[in-house]
């Protein structure tokens, strides 16, 4: 059956700059009377000195014990009283703070978030009862699940050599309950600027209706200096890394790999985002194929390019049946990235490749919720490439960056980046009670 | 220069309500008899499709659990046209994605695809869904990978939790089973997944739900090509025995070593979707722990620091849903993140929700349906939920009304009829040792081991 001609899709944006330095994006969309506001503030993990790792986290969670206006548990009242969802998440490069409202209550929500911007105030009580709430969702999250540890934590301080990118973004609970008042204020004061941020407005508004809000409630927060710039530079690997790990959770083996890849827009970076595809993307990708098919080996095979501003990392991620070595897994792995390397990928795969990263701006990537169908995801969408990349336009460009790599592209970068040099090999061992056998 | 504004120190007035547009629905019938429920959405050159199947675990026969899973899984393992690589490989590179899912009461058959490239897609489905082939190499390696995978799952505490849970809530109903058992996959044969497919889908079992970019004429003529074929069964469901109402508060520790945190999931059986008091418990339960700013939330995570994750929830089953609290504590504080819990329970027994609990609650709920249906995804399963759960035709449309008509008065009812923290089932999963004494208080204890 023939494949129609591809059906053009734009998002429409507008970039002011206030005088105090906050960034502001906003996309108008009629279609349903629903408003996202995101405000993505220059600060993660990545921030954190020695000592005081998680602490971007711990202050995210901040954010919602109060400011001049806004008493403790009220941000959550305030918008869920009147319709709309809202949450925060801190990452390695950035925290972002969101709420979806009716699109009535736009002006609710950047009073809310114009207000903690302001004049955040923090008590003892208050940090204290959120250092207690952090650490239950490092349990939760991390030390009371298989594999956690090992594949979300481990496998990135042994990967990364340089502290800013290898420590954890939940970070260490001596290094949180040595957090002090003062510390929060202080890190509130050089990172919550409205300089440091970038505020992004998406759905049902009207622009000028919108833009008048912004500078009613944001326009005069003192900007701030500028913070000092982190180095995530990382040293070039000579030789290959390797680790063991006994998970006492896990009952079954599994080993995880990565490699050191360029920063976010470096040519590069696009003919892995195609190898990604290429290796991990649905059930026949080459991966899936091999370890959980032909080889029936594995259970699951997951991983790809994960992107950072500064360099990132290319995963593979394989849970294995007990009968089965690691060495088989690791032979496995390797056979089908040298297989790249000297043949390629092959004309069907870069064309499945494509259409998957067309479909996937749609889709969003995690469970919908963030595709550019929705006003949250394309307000994220335009948010982090105002901030990363200084150019919202990115959202409508970069697509075709790459719709452009070619097989060669994939090959070379392959050659040059998935080597055994420039990579990282954990082992996790199962130390759970073994599995019964009938 | 900017004029100096002052700080503004109250919450801005909204300004005035944009109306909601439901989503125009337009129903066709396929030659072949299937029913098609399009919703039109130009917005992105983008189509999501959901073909629900009447099947779900609770038509599993007694002795073989798993095995709507089993076949739902096999569905897309290849077709007798094309192997399963061949088959994920023409799904792939359209860009699209088909998968297919069991839950308690439907199958549902997922995909989505740009909009160019939609009719090809359909043929796939169709063939899928019409001729899966059941290759007994697939069916073996599925057995297998299943079986692994269940041993895996009884690592993880929150499968543990749910697990034991659905039995003890469920008791003798089929919905007290939420995975297979190794010795029922270990019994399945390619024969035994091809008769239950062949009994239970078909086009009289089935709808199809198309939400996207499409022209319906275009669409029609795809769809009568790609379900060519497909007759109906004449498909029958087996009525089940109701599970029973429990009568006391019992305790049920599933021992977890090494543990580090204990999860806890309690409650009881809520009344089914189709019954006047389920909204009005939603409601209920949006005050309760539905929401960041709900009770449970703002006592036990924002004033106690006991957990992460505290809430509740209301699930939507055709023959008995279930309401249930779960947190997420660390072993010391078990037994006061309980009663702490209960005790919301009961004080909402006794004094029912002010006046602004219910408004906020109703406007959360009201909210977040137009934030739900601003995906094709949300107005997708919105629309198949209607019809797989036996809902009134016009529940979208009338939605919104219907949560603004709750009263404080249907909710205090409510809550007295159905809710009971004297007769919860609290599953703990977590060391045993550790957290017996501090759960005994509040019943019987059982303990069972996790593997």
């Amino acid at each position: 059956m023939a494949v129609q001609k591809a059906i053009p899709f734009h998002v429409p944006y507008a970039l002011h700059t206030l005088h105090n330095g906050l960034r502001v994006v906003l996309s108008e969309d009629h279609s349903v009377p629903v408003v996202a506001v995101v405000v993505l503030y220059d600060v993660g993990a990545r921030n954190e000195p020695h000592g005081r790792t998680g602490f971007a986290h711990l202050f995210e969670h901040m954010m919602f014990q109060g400011s001049a206006n806004v008493k403790k548990g009220e941000f959550y009242t305030y918008v869920e009283d009147n319709g709309g969802v809202l949450n925060g998440m801190t990452s390695s490069d950035f925290t972002i703070y969101f709420e979806v409202m009716p699109s009535n209550q736009l002006e609710l929500a950047l009073w809310l978030e114009a207000d903690r911007m302001r004049s955040l105030q923090v008590n003892q009580e208050n940090l204290d009862n959120q250092r207690e709430v952090v650490k239950e969702e490092k349990r939760l999250r991390v030390d009371n699940q298989p594999f956690a540890y090992a594949r979300g934590i481990l496998l990135y301080e042994l990967a990364y050599d340089n502290f800013a990118n290898a420590h954890s973004v939940i970070g260490s609970m001596e290094d949180l309950d040595a957090a002090t008042l003062e510390d929060v204020q202080r890190f509130f004061r050089t990172y919550y600027a409205p300089n440091n941020a970038v505020l992004a407005i998406a759905g049902d508004f009207e622009e000028q209706q919108a833009l008048e809000w912004v500078r009613k409630h944001f326009g005069d927060i003192p900007p701030q200096e500028p913070p000092q710039p982190v180095d995530v530079s990382e040293p070039e690997r000579s030789v290959e890394r390797r680790a063991t790990y006994t998970d006492r959770l896990a009952n079954l083996p599994a080993v995880a790999i990565a490699w050191k890849v360029p920063p976010r827009h470096s040519p590069e970076r696009y003919a892995l985002a195609i190898l990604d595809r290429v290796l991990f993307s649905g059930e026949s990708a080459r991966l899936h194929q091999r370890l959980v098919k032909r080889e029936k080996s594995a259970l699951g095979v997951s991983g790809g390019l994960e992107d950072r501003r500064g360099p990132g990392l290319f995963t593979t991620f394989v849970v294995f049946k007990p009968d089965r070595s690691f060495e088989q897994i690791e032979r496995s792995i390797d056979a089908e990235v040298e297989a790249i390397q000297q043949k390629g990928v092959r004309a069907s795969e870069l064309q499945r490749a494509r259409n998957q990263i067309r479909a996937e701006r749609f889709r969003g990537v995690w469970g919908g919720l963030y595709g550019l169908q929705t006003p949250l995801g394309r307000a994220m969408e335009l948010a982090y490439h105002t901030l990363f990349d200084g150019d919202p336009a990115l959202v409508n460009t970069e697509l075709q960056r790459y719709l452009d790599v070619t097989a060669d592209e994939v090959r070379e970068a392959t050659t040059r980046f998935l080597v055994p040099r420039n990579r990282t090999v954990l082992h996790i061992l199962p130390g759970a009670t073994a599995v019964h056998e009938e | 220069m900017k004029t100096m504004v002052p700080v503004v120190t109250t919450p801005p007035p909204p300004s005035a309500l944009r109306p909601l547009v439901l989503p125009r629905r337009e129903e066709f019938v396929t030659a072949g008899g299937l029913r098609l429920i399009l919703v039109e959405d130009n917005r992105v050159p983008f189509v999501t499709l959901r073909l629900v199947v009447r099947v779900g675990s609770a038509h599993d026969p007694a002795d073989l659990p798993g095995l709507a899973g089993l076949t739902a899984h096999c569905l897309t393992q290849g077709t007798r046209k094309r192997r399963s690589f061949q088959f994920a490989k023409a799904v792939e590179e359209l860009g699209a994605t088909l998968e297919a899912h069991a839950n308690r009461d439907f199958t549902t058959v997922s995909a989505t695809v740009l909009a160019e490239n939609l009719s090809t897609l359909l043929q796939l489905m169709g063939e899928t869904v019409l001729t899966p082939a059941f290759a007994p190499d697939e069916v073996e390696l599925a057995k297998e990978n299943t079986i692994q995978t269940l041993r895996y799952q009884r690592t993880q505490p929150n499968f543990l939790a749910r697990e034991r849970y659905a039995q003890v809530v469920f008791g003798k109903h089929p919905y007290s089973r939420i995975a297979p058992t190794e010795q029922a996959v270990s019994e399945m044969t390619p024969d035994t997944l091809r008769e239950f497919h062949d009994r239970y889908y078909a086009p009289d079992n089935s709808l199809l739900v198309v939400v996207g970019a499409v022209d319906d004429a275009q669409l029609q003529k795809a769809l009568d090509k790609a379900f060519a074929g497909w007759r109906p069964q004449g498909v029958r469901h087996e009525a089940h025995e109701p599970p029973p109402s429990r009568q006391e508060r019992t305790v049920h520790i599933v021992d977890r070593p090494g543990s580090v945190q204990v999860n806890l999931l309690m409650g009881h059986l809520a009344p089914r979707p189709n019954e006047p008091d389920f909204l009005p418990l939603e409601v209920v339960n949006t005050a309760l722990g539905g929401r960041a700013g709900s009770r449970l939330f703002l006592n036990v995570r924002e004033q106690k620091g006991f957990a992460y994750d505290v809430s509740s929830h209301l699930s939507e089953h055709r023959e008995a849903s279930s309401f249930s609290m779960s947190a997420q504590v660390r072993p010391e504080v078990v037994g006061e993140a309980v009663e702490g819990m209960l005790k919301e329970v009961e004080t909402l027994r006794r004094d029912g929700l002010t006046a602004n609990e219910l408004d906020s609650a109703k406007n959360y709920l009201n909210g977040t349906f137009s934030i739900r249906l601003s995906t094709q995804g949300g107005i997708a399963s919105e629309i198949a939920a209607i019809e797989m759960l036996e809902l009134p035709k016009d529940s979208m449309e009338t939605y919104r009304e219907r949560v603004q008509a709750v009263t404080l008065q249907t909710v205090h009812d409510v809550v007295r009829g159905r809710l009971s923290a004297e007769c919860m089932a609290i599953v703990a999963v977590g060391e045993a040792e550790q957290i017996r004494s501090s759960l005994e208080p509040f019943g019987k204890v059982e303990v069972r081991p996790a593997m």
